[in-house]
């Protein structure tokens, strides 16, 4: 899946581009995973250029917060379409995350 | 000016993921032909990847390929969205909500039909003939 990232403050950020549906979901997860086995343990995944998601988009979140879990890290997310939004409070997994309204808002919470 | 697109879609994909693909890509042709918003768009492409990827990943207990009907429809003010196919008899609807399932062990699977029945208005399932016959349904605003 394509996918922009960079560094501040420590703080890998992700931005998932396009749609993380069932045809992207697993590349997305391993791309991600090397960037935690990499040793980045906080990340951000900033949604702005992200379309779309799917329960099978949501599963890969939940799989590295419990990979950052293991290693004392820490996971943020922000920045989702009010699409988006709505699918993450629906299905009831804002509550396994913190979500932030804006990037500089959850980097601030590092 | 009259909407001149078509009212109904209908097709046939196979059970593989490639075919899925197919399937969105029409399901975005319909919808944008009918000048559907965003937000309407954006749960029925939610809806038909759930849907189908549940019936690719789980109803068939062998490696033959199947045929999966799908027949997209305005009728009135509703969409509706139809998937017929000859897989296990399979009613998302006997699924229990996954609300009383910790968040953490919910199935991937079970979030998929809680949100194809908290964002559709209508779903009916139906075992007719040896096919499983899922309809779905949604106001267009």
């Amino acid at each position: 899946m394509e996918m922009k990232q960079r560094e501040e403050n420590g703080v890998a950020i992700i931005y998932p581009i396009g749609n993380l549906d069932f045809n992207h979901a697993t590349t997305f997860q391993e791309d991600l995973t090397k960037i935690v086995e990499g040793g980045a343990h906080k990340v951000l995944i900033d949604f702005v250029e992200l379309s779309f998601i799917s329960s099978a988009g949501l599963r890969v979140l939940i799989v590295i917060s419990k990979l950052l879990q293991q290693k004392n890290g820490t996971l943020a997310l922000s920045s989702m379409n009010e699409q988006i939004q709505e699918v993450f409070s629906i299905s009831g997994f804002h509550k396994l995350f913190s979500i932030y309204q804006t990037e500089a808002e959850a980097l601030a919470s590092f | 000016m009259p909407n001149s697109a078509p009212d109904i879609y209908e097709f046939i994909i196979h059970n593989c993921t490639e075919d899925i693909s197919a399937a969105i890509e029409n399901l975005l042709r319909f919808s944008k032909e009918k000048k559907y918003s965003l937000a309407i768009i954006y749960k029925l492409r939610l809806v038909l990847e759930e849907i189908l990827v549940n019936t690719v990943s789980y109803s068939y207990k062998d490696d033959i390929i199947h045929d999966i009907g799908i027949k997209l429809q305005q009728v009135d003010g509703n969409v509706i969205l139809q998937f017929t196919d000859d897989g296990i008899a399979f009613n998302p609807l006997s699924i229990p909500d996954p609300k009383d399932v910790p968040l953490e062990e919910r199935k991937p699977g079970g979030v998929g039909v809680y949100l194809v029945k908290t964002l559709m208005d209508f779903v009916d399932y139906q075992r007719v003939d040896g096919k499983n016959i899922l309809t779905v349904s949604k106001k267009i605003t």
